[in-house]
């Protein structure tokens, strides 16, 4: 028999330490105790919308499915062969049950302060034994056409999918993550079955959880439910993606009060190793807080001016398949905020950066990463993360901590480059782009 | 309902330590005691080392009323843009991200018919500041400079420039609650509702009102604000009240005489008739929201009942509403219950095709009608019942929730910890469910729509190559 095992990290920088186990059904679990009242618990495959051609190494054609399969597949896990679904079982132990789907990954959890070990349990087996039927397949459409109305009505969610089909030539990055009403009504139990066999293997898995909990209860569920399973190898068809981008501005009109606005720059991290890649998807976030926080000499000039009402967001999207730096916000002149976007990192560029701002918008990254620390289901959506980037989740700060100025300074030549940038704007009905 | 407070000297003759009658223990974690500056300022304080961050809070409490809600509001923002030494943006901020990214937020709610108006800075402790900078001492130095030391130009005003621009900002966040149709819908229904209540205004105020504020005007109610508010000041977090409460004792001190300000909403305990109105707009969605007078406060002895009741027809994936509407006749994505606990009022919210008006209205009041006549499991009532008591449990994680709650459960009088609360649920009897149940009376149905027949998505891609 195959044993499981385990060993123990710690961070001295955060006082935390964690287990991760190489489960024998081959499982990767990640056991963070945390003198919390809440448990969180997620169990996620790398699986999301974009993984619409794959096959298993062995198999021998590709399978292509409908978009939305990820999400529809998300919906239906709940569903049990006993007819009783799994809200309704964690209701019954006292556990708040959700799950959600991103473009790369599916993801179910539980928050519980008692009985975790019967939740573990609930988790464990639900999304370890699909039963998808016909007639709950058709239910379920009737249900995610209103979630996809629903995005359809929201403003920044038509603008968030907008930039995507300005950057991306791909369809699976840009499609939405539910898919189209018209998408979903070709899904079948047997679609269901087919990703399920393929991305639901327990070495495509990980298992994360964070509470007052000890890797031996934890062990003792999962010995008792999960197989031992081979591992699989996952293929995915991911067409090529080039480096320019498709349209430099999309708008749209919709009943709102004014216009807002999301630009992207369109970004190529894709050949790096999983340490260097975080560590320049750091710098990146240190000099969009550098170029774009509310200290910067751009929000402020841009608020004064009366350009943007409220805050500007901004921030790194970083990504398997794609990544970009993103801006976003309401302007009665988002051509014009672009503009001003440009000019910023021109003389950056021209001008040098600021190691004042450097040193103070590093220390605004370090607080925010010991925040993350205080809440279970942020520190285990952390794990995730670094699970997803391929790095050990305490890397997080010493990787942190090595970003240099010099680092800063090459991904500002390196990302925004003029040709890179895209502009997405949803305009008010009245009002003419 | 009252305070059983215990006066005592303080080791520091200034203070006054009151202790809260009941110390609020979540899992024996930590206790809240309750301070009072020498102006009568109430400090709250909670001493936890369970989290990395501290959080302190400095919220005026004054009644919601129409000649007053708008220029609140415009203050707030007005105080967040500068102060006498910190005199931009820019340099508060960079002051704030030199504090290890303390963050400063400002805050503006209804509790009830009350204006709930301050600020709050979250900071991470100093045993996490590598360099010895004192966070904790800033952030209460910040607080005490957007709050009391205004940014004021030769006439003892606020500068026109910047009250002329945040009126802008605030009529845009006021024209913008259009762009979310189901903050909208929920809006809307309150504001017919509660049309003839001061519990109906919106804290904003209106386009008009806001653009009706001069200087002088808006520099009057601030200091007027200071005047007439209700002080409450809360922390959670590492540092004990001994070395914290001189140092508030030094900054807020300073406020001349704050009034102990009483709670008084309405509570209209049943609708008279069954008001209906329906909009167009431009959606994809219908979003209807049904307006209930709950029959309760949050003073009432059995107020329990009904969040019990509220739990099990509508808030959770368990619920009566989630799994009939959603689950057995998938018209909607969500359908759920909230309610407003200090007003005495529930709302059922959700997205349905348009065409569905009528067999989802029917289904959610038939479902009232089913809790009515007790058709409910133990079990049904069992998962309900647990998951109430498991919220309030995971509360204690977060100390923005656990202020809120007892900031709430003070202005209303109501003297029940977070503990006793969880105790309380247990109590909840079948019987008082259904009495709940019975008592919630329709008031009001919102229904958003879009135009019959026209295709409503016309939505036309502009490619616009500028350069």
């Amino acid at each position: 028999m195959t044993m499981n095992e385990r060993t123990t990290y710690r961070s001295d920088l955060l006082r935390e330490e964690y287990t991760l186990i190489h489960h024998k059904s081959g499982l990767d679990i990640y056991v963070f105790p945390k003198q919390l009242t809440t448990t969180y618990a997620v169990f996620a495959t790398k699986y999301g919308s974009t993984d619409n051609r794959f096959r298993l190494a062995g198999d021998d054609k590709w399978v292509d499915v409908p978009d939305g399969v990820a999400h529809f597949l998300e919906h239906k896990m709940f569903a049990n062969a006993d007819g009783i679904d799994s809200f309704e079982k964690f209701g019954a132990i006292g556990a708040y049950a959700n799950a959600y789907t991103s473009h790369h990954q599916t993801a179910y959890l539980f928050s519980c302060s008692e009985k975790f070990e019967e939740a573990l349990q609930e988790l464990l087996t639900y999304v370890t034994h699909p039963y998808f039927t016909p007639e709950s397949v058709e239910k379920e459409q009737g249900i995610i056409a209103q979630e996809i109305r629903m995005g359809d009505d929201n403003p920044s969610s038509r603008r968030y999918y907008q930039l995507l089909r300005a950057l991306y030539h791909g369809r699976q990055i840009y499609t939405q993550i539910c898919g189209t009403v018209e998408s979903i009504a070709q899904i079948t139990p047997k679609t269901l079955y087919d990703c399920y066999r393929v991305f639901y293997t327990l070495s495509n898995m990980v298992l994360v959880i964070c509470g007052d909990v000890d890797v031996d209860s934890v062990l003792a569920v999962a010995d008792r439910i999960l197989p031992e399973q081979k591992k699989a190898e996952i293929l995915r068809d991911q067409p090529e993606e080039p480096r320019t981008v498709v349209h430099r501005k999309l708008s749209c009109k919709m009943e709102i009060a004014q216009p807002i606005f999301a630009i992207g720059i369109k970004d190529d991290p894709f050949a790096y190793a999983p340490i260097d890649r975080v560590r320049r998807s750091n710098a990146l976030e240190i000099l969009c807080e550098m170029l774009f926080n509310q200290s910067s000499e751009l929000y402020n000039s841009l608020y004064r001016e009366g350009l943007i009402t409220g805050g500007l967001g901004f921030g790194y999207d970083d990504n398997p398949t794609y990544a970009f730096v993103g801006l976003s916000g309401e302007s009665r002149d988002p051509d014009a905020v672009l503009k001003r976007v440009k000019e910023t990192v021109k003389n950056a560029k021209k001008n040098g950066l600021s190691r004042t701002a450097f040193t103070r918008c590093k220390r605004v990254m370090y607080a925010e990463l010991v925040r993350e620390f205080d809440s279970t289901s942020d520190i285990a959506d952390l794990i995730l993360d670094a699970v997803l980037c391929g790095i050990k989740p305490f890397e997080f700060a010493s990787i942190l901590d090595s970003v240099t100025f010099e680092d800063v300074e090459k991904v500002l030549h390196e990302v925004f480059h003029p040709d890179a940038y895209a502009l997405s704007v949803v305009y008010p009905k009245e009002e003419e782009s | 309902m009252f305070f059983l407070f215990i006066n005592f000297r303080f080791g520091l003759e200034f203070l006054t330590e009151i202790v809260y009658n009941s110390i609020i223990y979540a899992n024996g974690v930590y206790c809240m005691k309750r301070y009072s500056l020498k102006n009568q300022i109430a400090v709250n304080i909670i001493e936890t080392d369970r989290f990395k961050t501290g959080m302190l809070s400095v919220n005026l409490i004054v009644p919601l009323e129409k000649q007053t809600a708008a220029a609140n509001t415009l203050l707030l923002r007005v105080l967040k843009q500068g102060s006498a030494n910190y005199p931009s943006l820019a340099a508060i901020n960079t002051r704030l991200d030199d504090l290890y990214a303390t963050g400063i937020g400002t805050r503006n709610y209804k509790r009830g018919e009350l204006q709930i108006l301050g600020f709050s800075a979250d900071m991470l402790n100093n045993t996490y500041i590598p360099d010895g900078t004192d966070v904790l001492g800033g952030a209460i130095d910040m607080l005490c400079e957007l709050l009391l030391r205004p940014c004021l130009d030769e006439n003892g005003l606020f500068p026109a420039k910047t009250v002329e621009r945040e009126k802008e900002s605030q009529c845009d966040a006021i024209r913008a609650l259009i762009n979310s149709k189901h903050r909208y819908a929920n809006t809307r229904c309150v504001e017919e509702m509660c049309a003839g209540e001061r519990f109906g205004l919106p804290l904003a105020g209106t386009v008009e009102e806001v653009e009706a504020i001069t200087p002088q005007a808006l520099t009057e109610r601030y200091f007027a604000l200071l005047h007439e508010a209700r002080i409450e000041i809360f922390f959670i977090g590492h540092t004990p009240s001994a070395e914290l409460l001189p140092r508030l004792e030094n900054t807020f001190g300073a406020i001349p005489s704050p009034s102990p300000q009483k709670a008084e909403t309405e509570v209209i305990r049943h609708a008279k008739s069954v008001r209906e109105i329906t909009e167009i707009q431009q959606v994809e969605q219908g979003k209807m929201v049904l307006g209930f007078r709950s029959g309760y406060s949050v003073c009432d002895a059995d107020y329990l009942d009904f969040m019990t009741f509220c739990e099990l027809y509508g808030s959770s994936p368990t619920s009566k509403l989630f799994v009939n509407v959603r689950e057995k006749l998938s018209l909607c994505y969500y359908c759920t219950a909230q309610m407003d606990s200090f007003k005495g009022l529930m709302f059922v919210e959700s997205g349905i095709a348009p065409k569905n008006r009528d067999r989802a209205f029917a289904e959610i009041m038939a479902q009232l009608d089913a809790v009515r006549r007790g058709e409910f499991t133990e079990e049904e009532l069992n998962n309900a019942i647990r998951s109430l008591q498991s919220n309030y449990r995971e509360l204690t994680d977060s100390p923005s929730g656990v202020e809120g709650y007892y900031l709430g459960r003070l202005l209303f009088g109501v003297d029940l910890t977070i503990e006793q609360m969880q105790e309380g649920f247990g109590h909840v009897t079948a019987e008082g469910v259904i009495a709940a149940a019975n008592r919630v009376s329709l008031d009001t149905v919102y229904f958003l729509r879009g135009p019959e027949g026209a295709p409503v998505s016309e939505e036309k891609e502009v490619e616009d190559d500028d350069e």
